[in-house]
């Protein structure tokens, strides 16, 4: 007798706390993955960007591609150098200011992350993988820029 | 014989393997006999299983001392010694190497696992759950021995007859700290297997009452210690080394320890609802399938390369397979607990919403919110890749969405749950209850905002931790107050190590979230290049580059640049190890200070010119973050000492002579 309605009471009182959970993931997650698209970082070679450049606008992007023309002053830290994709024809200008890595010379592979403003890839980071596997990447070579970008630390 | 365990190339490695083949057939013969012990009830068969757990920890042990002395031998026809160890390497580098990558790292987990076997086989209770619990924890065994025999084996022989290793990564090789934070880890992980052993020997012998908790609280405890160590000292680890002044970063191997850890402390405050009120059996038995299950689902996220992450040891076979062990644990675990959920009542029910055990589980539903959301962000590239084809990547801003307004739930609740009693509790008493507390926010609040502080989060925090502290002296008082006087507190610690041990530990995770909110929030760098004896300013400070040093050890090169930042002299390291000439692994100077670190890290130089560039980094409150976690874990210490009974016999001695 005493057994039925304890039974109802049980499952009355479980299920409001699973509501809330499912309500309070929905929601989370509706508000956290709605807005990803300005968290996320973007993995692109120039290229790449050249295609869907009005897709990329204010996004923040993690660009890969060798070092043409490099620029750099280490009292200002400012550095200015040309990027050229692996097709050996698309070309974008980046600027960034920071102390650079040793590794970073002309016609050197490089991966930066940052954003695009006014044609110009303005970095905030500089990053180039540094390992046993990693060999400077020749101008029209096949090296996989893809692959640098994702690796890049 | 001799053949197939490659003792023809490496004497040692053929040593390891036999001692792992020996352990994994007493893994087998224990599992075998344990099971029978359960299905037939013979104690004779259970005894049998659970000695054979002492011959398991001895061989894992054997092989553990093998693969340590070929690394101090420098036995080069080990592969992993030859792939991750150099001769030249200090004794600690050569000591932490054993886990300093994969192989060896899986082996420690095995050593780790076979230790606790062996601890549980000598302290499980003689009850029914006794053969499920033994053979639960043979089934991870069975797991972690098979694949350090296959496809993670570090006794594989290296036939190319070198004379040198490659040398562990560079990155390792660096701080004492990577002797702690695996081995915490490790200690913190593995030990979650143990609840879940009993809850499996529970599922399985229906006896889900409160025995299969009892047994395992200290364990969990233990574990939990741990883990919260661990995760804390990978944080310290990577703010002493990598350079960037910060301690986390989502990234997927941090999230990894992250979600077992929250998963572990949602189980360890629902259990609390069990023991009192004999409630959610099954929530709590999915909770430590999940703690459990994450471990190894992280482990397999990290090794695999699923995801992008700084731990990534490189693919293999290891991720596949460990991604196996997840579904065949979470598997055995959603199957079990679901037949038996029909024959699971719960004896009570939440009655009120407002009461201790309503605190707790909406604490528990937040803890499993913030788990799935993590998850999902460190999976969120893949799906990402999956469905339209981009490749991205999530960094903090992402995670920060979600972490901090359930951060700050979370601050809010674990003031909550101790005001509260448990059951019924009228609306009048909670507002009496907490209005001490909530003043105490509101002023503490308010001042912090006069003192400049406008980041909301940082002032929401500020405001819940002095909510916190104000309840928890307001109740530590009151039950003072009740036994005589402020001076009695140190009674009230031993009559209720579990209770004033979590209200410690709830004190030092309220200086760690001051640590995080105003660390997170008031970062300042700045990056200069100084010129020898030339004075610059950086953040209201005079920088002067004095010198820079170059000294050779037979490991590495270390360049010290010794910059005076105001009055401070800072030694920040840029350090080139032979083994990898190309990358200078940079080793920031560090400042202690109770408020403000000063963090000078070395990006370049040149001798011959006398200039070097640097990186200067003031945090604020990063201190209170591992200070925080002293703390803490000071309170799970508390916490598991067993309560003293003196006080009542001494009152009641001068009774009888009164």
């Amino acid at each position: 007798m005493t057994t039925l309605p304890q039974a109802r009471k049980r499952k009355r009182s479980v299920t409001g706390y699973v509501v809330a959970l499912f309500v309070i993931l929905g929601v989370v997650a509706y508000l956290v993955f709605g807005s990803a698209g300005n968290s996320l970082v973007y993995f692109v070679t120039p290229a790449e960007y050249q295609m869907k450049a009005s897709e990329y606008t204010g996004k923040t992007l993690r660009m890969g591609g060798l070092v043409v023309e490099p620029d750099y002053n280490p009292d200002t830290l400012e550095l200015k150098f040309t990027m050229l994709d692996s097709d050996g024809v698309t070309r974008i200008p980046v600027e960034y200011r920071g102390a650079l890595p040793d590794l970073f010379k002309a016609n050197q592979g490089v991966v930066v992350e940052g954003t695009m403003q006014n044609g110009t890839f303005m970095g905030k980071t500089l990053l180039v993988k540094h390992s046993e596997e990693y060999r400077a990447p020749h101008s029209g070579d096949s090296t996989n820029y893809k692959q640098l970008i994702e690796e890049a630390q | 014989m001799t053949e197939f365990l490659g003792l023809g190339f490496s004497e040692l490695g053929a040593y390891g393997t036999l001692s792992l083949l020996l352990a994994l057939g007493f893994v087998l013969y224990g599992l075998t006999m344990s099971v029978l012990g359960g299905i037939k009830h013979d104690p004779r068969f259970t005894e049998s299983g659970r000695r054979s757990a002492w011959a398991v920890f001895l061989f894992v042990s054997v092989a553990l001392f093998v693969l340590e002395y070929a690394i101090f031998k420098d036995d080069f026809t080990v592969r992993y010694v030859y792939r991750h160890s150099m001769s030249v390497s200090p004794t600690w580098v050569k000591f932490v190497t054993l886990w300093a990558a994969l192989e060896g790292s899986i082996l420690l987990w095995a050593w780790v696992l076979a230790l606790y076997t062996f601890l549980v086989s000598v302290s499980v209770r003689k009850d029914a759950l006794r053969p499920w619990v033994m053979a639960s924890m043979f089934f991870s065994l069975l797991f972690f021995v098979g694949i350090n025999l296959t496809v993670a084996s570090p006794f594989t022989p290296n036939v190319n007859g070198a004379t040198e290793g490659l040398g562990p990564n560079p990155l390792l090789q660096n701080h004492w700290m990577m002797a702690i934070h695996p081995v915490l880890l490790y200690l913190g992980f593995v030990g979650l297997s143990v609840p879940f052993a009993y809850a499996v020997a529970a599922l399985i012998t229906r006896k889900l009452g409160e025995s299969w908790i009892t047994q395992t609280r200290t364990w969990l405890l233990s574990a939990w210690m741990f883990l919260s160590a661990a995760i804390v000292a990978g944080g310290w680890w990577s703010y002493e080394i990598l350079g960037w002044g910060g301690y986390w970063a989502w990234d997927p191997v941090e999230n990894a320890s992250f979600v077992p850890w929250l998963l572990a402390t949602a189980f360890l405050h629902s259990i609390q609802i069990q023991e009192r009120r004999r409630m959610l059996k099954t929530w709590n038995v999915y909770l430590i399938i999940g703690a459990y299950a994450t471990t190894v689902l992280g482990t397999f996220l990290t090794r695999s390369g699923v995801v992008e992450s700084v731990h990534a040891f490189g693919n293999g076979p290891i991720g596949p397979v460990f991604f196996g062990f997840f579904a065949v644990l979470m598997l055995i675990g959603i199957v079990l607990a679901s037949v038996r959920a029909p024959l699971i009542r719960d004896d009570h029910t939440i009655d009120r919403p407002i009461s201790r055990e309503g605190a707790f589980l909406a604490g528990n539903i937040v803890f499993l919110s913030f788990a799935v959301m993590v998850v999902l962000g460190t999976l969120f590239p893949v799906l990402m890749e999956a469905v339209r084809n981009v490749r991205t990547s999530v960094g903090p801003p992402f995670f920060n969405q979600f972490a901090i307004p359930l951060g700050l739930i979370l601050l809010f609740l674990m003031g909550v749950g101790p005001l509260l009693p448990w059951q019924r509790q009228k609306n009048e008493n909670l507002w009496k209850a907490m209005q001490i507390p909530v003043g105490a926010g509101v002023l503490v609040g308010i001042v912090a905002f006069v003192f400049g502080v406008r980041d909301l989060a940082v002032a929401l925090t500020v405001a819940l931790c002095a909510y916190n502290v104000a309840g928890l002296l307001k109740l530590t008082l009151r039950a003072a107050q009740d036994r005589g006087g402020p001076g009695k507190i140190v009674e009230l610690f031993r009559i209720h190590p579990r209770r004033y041990g979590a209200y410690v530990a709830h004190i030092g995770l309220v200086v760690m979230a001051l640590g995080i909110a105003f660390s997170g929030a008031y970062k300042t760098e700045s990056e200069l290049t100084l010129k020898a004896n030339q004075p610059q300013q950086v953040m209201g400070k005079t920088a002067v580059l004095k010198d820079i040093r170059i000294q050779d050890f037979p490991e590495k090169r270390s360049v010290e640049a010794h910059v005076v930042l105001g009055k401070e002299d800072t030694y920040a390291k840029l350090n080139t190890y032979v083994n990898q000439p190309q990358q200078p692994v940079a080793m920031p100077f560090v400042k202690y200070h109770p408020f403000s670190d000063t963090y000078v890290t070395l990006l370049a130089y040149k001798q011959e010119e006398n200039w070097a560039t640097v990186r200067v980094i003031q945090t604020p409150l990063v201190s209170w973050i591992w200070i925080g976690t002293l703390v803490m874990v000071l309170g799970s210490f508390i916490s598991l000492q067993s309560p003293t009974v003196n006080v009542q016999t001494r009152t009641r001695q001068q009774e009888v002579t009164a």
